[in-house]
């Protein structure tokens, strides 16, 4: 046990070493030769099947640097453990990783991510929100690959024009209550899709959990009270269906698409679902911003930066992969087949994406006003304490005023814990 | 109050007869057993020994993010227990011992209702054995999973009564879905737990207490409970050990999520997702101290004797 | 002071004579009827939501209208490695049971025919590791699994199996030995035999169906381990059906995969169910003996 914590302290002290030991070929300490050589990428689960033919692309090109897939879990969590689990035991296993946005300042605190080249995966033609997903402490520990921000899909053959202000959203549940319908479903169950819509609703009342730099609780704020209190409200009248409560990405979305509710704050992905033959929806639904106090709300910023393993043996490689796969032709890849959104500001007015993807020019603009979710090392606790607290506010368990305050001091103790 | 019953007479269709160990016994014994023995201890002390005496020592280690964990002696355990995280540790254990509670009541009161129906005599009790077996066999996680599709908003069990209670939504039906699901796939177990018991005692007793008058409630309960006691109470100790421990059910069916998180959910999620060892290892250990002074508890006040049954009352007879 | 192993002798079936009849009987009949009910129904809805259309899934009705095998062909289909989660679970559940049989077989042996010191103290101890909480030893073996770079393999999961399997087989092991007619090892014995040969030719046929229900009930308790396999497995190379299961996700990702899960859940559960109708007698005599679960 001993011998084990000492020889973390060393091992952590050589990655410190490494980090800032900037090396020519860019390896750190232990490494031999110039760190180009066969890498893994690990990554969520892939449902369309299109990675794999992007990797072999790579592989033409490079034939004696190969990539290999490993495919992990579809849950963001279960994918997390396994990065964890891996960069625990320094093994190196993943060279490049996929990670949520929001894991890149706790796994760049641990030192688990070598820090990469802002000139190379940083570039004024990537989008700023994603760089600073990526930014940890002033350096970037992740190439962002791809970006997701939540947007509103709405029923146009029920509503005119889509609401933009709260207000507004509220008046038009009117109509959903005539045909029988849920008016608005998210994700409300909870798990880490909660603390995205809440931080929706926090921030666009001009609240926020936590100082910018991740060190200051600042919820406790008349701003966060009414931002959570609208979602309260919404769930009160009944205007948020009481099932919301178990919603998770996927039933919010089966509920919009089967046409039991008029509206619904998702990711851009339920287009594909919501435009498909045998949907209730199919050519009666738009996409905008999502709605805020006095106008278009702020959106959570989601999406995946490419890290490299500290760990990783062939650490050029890495870094050279995760570059390419934020180049032009990768992201075409990224948008065309794979249905997400690029982090390239050029593809979002590209004539040829926004073809098949009407939707992208809306979606730059909720980027552009968008906000990474929060940047901190005890992201996992921060998240739970605001699920916590959140979901017993929406339940009616709590009072606004008392779910806040509570949270405030779970919020303390989560980024105090060290 | 101690009745002495056969052994078990599985494939041996003979008459039970409490039988001695056979004669010609060595006093050398103790060698060949020791060697026929110790690979088992080896082996269990490498699985769980030593996983136990690790998660020991990290829980006297501090969790921090980037340095060398650091030796804070009991703090985890502080902590825990009356600490910063008290709330969420007192919450557990009280999670983990309502399950406990209410699903061992039900499961027994149905179990035992089940054995006492199934002891009849009628065409087909092989069948119904087996089909009593099938809650059974589905692994728990396929359970969870078919509890999770029956218990959803839109899912069979708020269609068939006609109510729209979101059971995932709130802590006491996310509760109730749990007991249900546990109740469904374990009732039947026990049931034939007690059905064994039932098979021993036997019939002319009851034809005995017919004559000198006694209905069936007095049977039930001067003859019927007092014997399957003890097949009953080792039972229930086995089921109080798996339900301190459950974390399948809940893990899958409501992600421990209102006020469902037992104390095996709070252990891996600590460990596995808040990154914290020390704190991981403090909780499993508390986790392991509750589990075993419950079973110690149990066994003390109801008297059962786990292991002397498994000695089959043969306690080494007179030496 | 008793025993919890008792029998359920063939006898016993005609113990009470014939077939009652009159009001008494209709009782009976509707109480059997409510218990199959009641283990049954759960696992008809799963059937019967695993042959409907995704499109179907919500309807509720009690019978699939349009019976289809959609879910059975997307279960196997690449979306999800289910061929390779069933192969997993058969190497890691299969390995368990060898493992624990082997070493259970010895400890058994001595705990039911052996007289020795600490005998009981031996007792106390298998009884005590089949307490132990998984998650206690959850996390270092993890750590040290990690360390040794077996995330993801096969040992990670058979070896922590073993501190619930090894218990549990010793166990019932201990309790069929305890009911065997050693005596006719004596008799053959007397009759010529040399020990080799008495323990061959009479015993070790008398151990086999012990030693089998032992072997079914251990694999399906590894088979259904969850809690270990869905830590140590990362990806679909190592991971068993039932965390293949929990992670399932639809024919499509907009899916959801309650049709799917149900087919996989009745793929995995079907030959478990077969197993128990097949060997039901064994395996109660085999569960009233270890009191498992």
């Amino acid at each position: 046990m001993r011998r084990r914590l000492t020889r973390l302290g060393m091992g952590l002290a050589a990655v410190a070493a490494a980090a800032t030991t900037l090396t020519a070929c860019g390896t750190g300490g232990g490494t031999t030769g110039n760190g180009t050589g066969p890498i893994t990428f690990a990554s969520g689960k892939d449902l369309t099947g299109a990675m794999p033919q992007l990797l072999a692309e790579w592989n033409k090109l490079h034939p004696d640097q190969k990539v290999t897939f490993i495919e992990l879990s579809a849950s963001p969590d279960d994918q997390r453990n396994s990065f964890v689990q891996d960069l625990q035991a320094r093994s190196g296993k993943y060279d490049v990783m996929w990670d949520d946005v929001v894991w890149t300042s706790e796994f760049a605190a641990h030192g688990w991510l070598e820090p990469l080249d802002k000139a190379q995966v940083g570039g004024p033609d990537v989008l700023p929100a994603a760089v600073d997903t990526a930014t940890y402490q002033g350096k970037m520990y992740g190439a962002p690959f791809m970006t997701n921000s939540a947007l509103l899909y709405y029923r146009s053959d029920l509503v005119p024009k889509p609401p933009t202000t709260w207000a507004e959203l509220q008046a038009d549940c009117a109509i959903a209550k005539a045909h029988d319908m849920a008016c608005y479903v998210g994700q409300f169950a909870q798990y880490e899709g909660l603390t995205v819509n809440a931080a929706e609703a926090i921030t666009s009342a001009g609240g926020s959990f936590l100082s910018p730099d991740g060190s200051k609780v600042t919820v406790d704020s008349p701003q966060a009270r009414a931002g959570l209190q609208h979602l309260v409200d919404m769930f009160r009248s009944g205007n948020i269906p009481a099932a919301a409560l178990t919603y998770q990405e996927q039933e919010s979305a089966n509920a919009f698409v089967t046409g039991k509710a008029m509206f619904l704050a998702n990711w851009p992905y339920v287009y594909t679902a919501a435009s498909a033959a045998g949907s209730a929806v199919q050519g009666k639904f738009g996409m905008a911003q999502l709605p805020g106090p006095n106008g278009p709300g702020i959106a959570s910023l989601g999406g995946i930066d490419l890290g490299v393993s500290a760990f990783s043996k062939h650490k050029q490689t890495a870094k050279d992969f995760v570059a390419w796969m934020q180049s032009e032709s990768s992201q075409r890849v990224l948008v065309k087949v794979m249905n997400q959104a690029s982090v390239l500001t050029k593809l979002y007015t590209d004539p040829d994406l926004t073809k098949a993807s009407p939707y992208l020019p809306t979606l730059q603009k909720a980027e552009l006003t968008a906000v990474p979710r929060l940047k901190t090392p005890n992201y996992n606790a921060v998240s739970l304490a605001i699920q916590k607290n959140v979901y017993a506010a929406l339940q009616g368990k709590v009072s606004v005023d008392g779910a806040v305050k509570q949270l405030a001091a779970d919020l303390q103790q989560a980024i105090s814990a060290a | 109050m101690s009745v002495r019953t056969g052994d078990s007479r599985a494939f041996v269709p003979r008459a039970s007869t409490r039988r001695e160990r056979a004669s010609g016994r060595k006093e050398n014994d103790g060698r060949f057993a020791f060697w026929l023995v110790v690979p088992a201890i080896l082996v269990l002390t490498v699985v769980i020994g030593y996983p136990v005496i690790a998660a020991l020592v990290r829980s006297l280690f501090s969790d921090p993010i980037a340095s060398a964990p650091r030796f804070i002696g009991l703090d985890n355990y502080f902590s825990a227990l009356w600490g910063v995280n008290s709330g969420k540790f007192w919450d557990s254990v009280g999670v983990t011992y309502f399950f406990a509670a209410v699903t061992i009541v039900l499961e027994t009161a149905i179990g035992l209702g089940m054995a006492l129906v199934m002891n009849q005599a009628f065409r087909g009790r092989g069948l119904l054995r087996g089909v009593v077996l099938v809650p059974w066999a589905v692994p728990t996680a396929v359970a969870a999973v078919l509890w999770k599709w029956s218990f959803d908003p839109v899912g069979i069990i708020n269609a068939l009564t006609g109510s729209h209670v979101v059971w995932t939504g709130s802590d006491w039906p996310s509760k109730a879905a749990i007991v249900i699901a546990d109740t469904w796939k374990t009732s039947p177990f026990i049931a034939l737990l007690i059905l064994a018991g039932l098979q021993i005692i036997p019939g002319e007793v009851y034809e005995a207490a017919k004559i000198d008058g006694a209905g069936a409630f007095q049977r039930f309960r001067l003859i019927t409970l007092p014997l399957v006691r003890p097949a009953l109470l080792v039972a229930i100790l086995f089921r109080l050990l798996d339900t301190l421990r459950m974390y399948d059910l809940p893990a899958i069916l409501t992600h421990g999520a209102n006020d469902t998180t037992t104390l095996s959910i709070l252990v891996v999620q600590a460990t596995l997702n808040e990154l914290k060892p020390g704190f991981g290892g403090a909780l499993s250990t508390l986790t392991f101290l509750l589990i075993f002074v419950t079973a110690y508890a149990f066994v003390r006040l109801l008297g059962v004797n786990a292991v002397e049954a498994q000695i089959g009352g043969g306690r080494g007879g007179k030496r | 002071m008793t025993t919890a192993t008792v029998p359920a002798p063939r006898t016993a079936d005609r113990r009470r004579g014939t077939t009652r009849r009159g009001p008494a009987s209709r009782w009976l009949y509707a109480a059997l009827v409510t218990i199959v009910l009641f283990c049954l129904l759960p696992f008809y809805w799963m059937v019967v939501t695993s042959l409907k259309d995704p499109k179907e899934v919500f309807d509720n009705s009690l019978v699939p209208t349009h019976p289809t095998f959609l879910n059975y062909t997307a279960v196997f289909g690449s979306q999800n490695t289910f061929l390779l989660a069933l192969r997993n679970s058969v190497v890691i559940a299969g390995s368990v049971t060898a493992l624990a049989l082997v070493f259970g077989v010895f400890a058994a042996y001595a705990l039911a025919r052996l007289h020795f010191r600490g005998k009981n103290l031996v007792l106390g101890l298998f009884l005590a590791t089949s307490m132990f909480p998984g998650v206690a030893i959850l996390t270092p073996l993890f750590q040290l699994f990690a360390d040794l770079g077996w995330i993801d393999t096969y040992q990670s999961m058979i070896i922590p199996d073993i501190s619930f399997s090894l218990p549990l087989g010793i166990w019932i092991l201990a309790s069929f030995f305890r009911a065997m007619p050693w005596e006719l090892e004596e008799a053959a014995r007397v009759d010529g035999c040399t020990k080799a040969a008495a323990f061959r030719l009479v015993i070790l046929p008398l151990a086999v169906p012990g030693v089998f229900t032992t072997a079914i009930l251990v694999f399906i308790s590894a088979w259904n381990e969850f809690m270990i396999a869905n830590s140590m497995s990362q990806t679909p190379a190592s991971q068993p059906v039932t965390v293949a299961i929990a992670q399932f996700s639809g024919i499509s990702q907009y899916d959801q995969p309650y049709g799917t899960q149900m087919a996989a859940g009745v793929i995995v559960t079907v030959p478990l169910i077969v197993l128990v109708l097949i060997f039901q007698r064994r395996i109660v005599s085999g569960l009233t003996a270890g009191g498992v679960k």
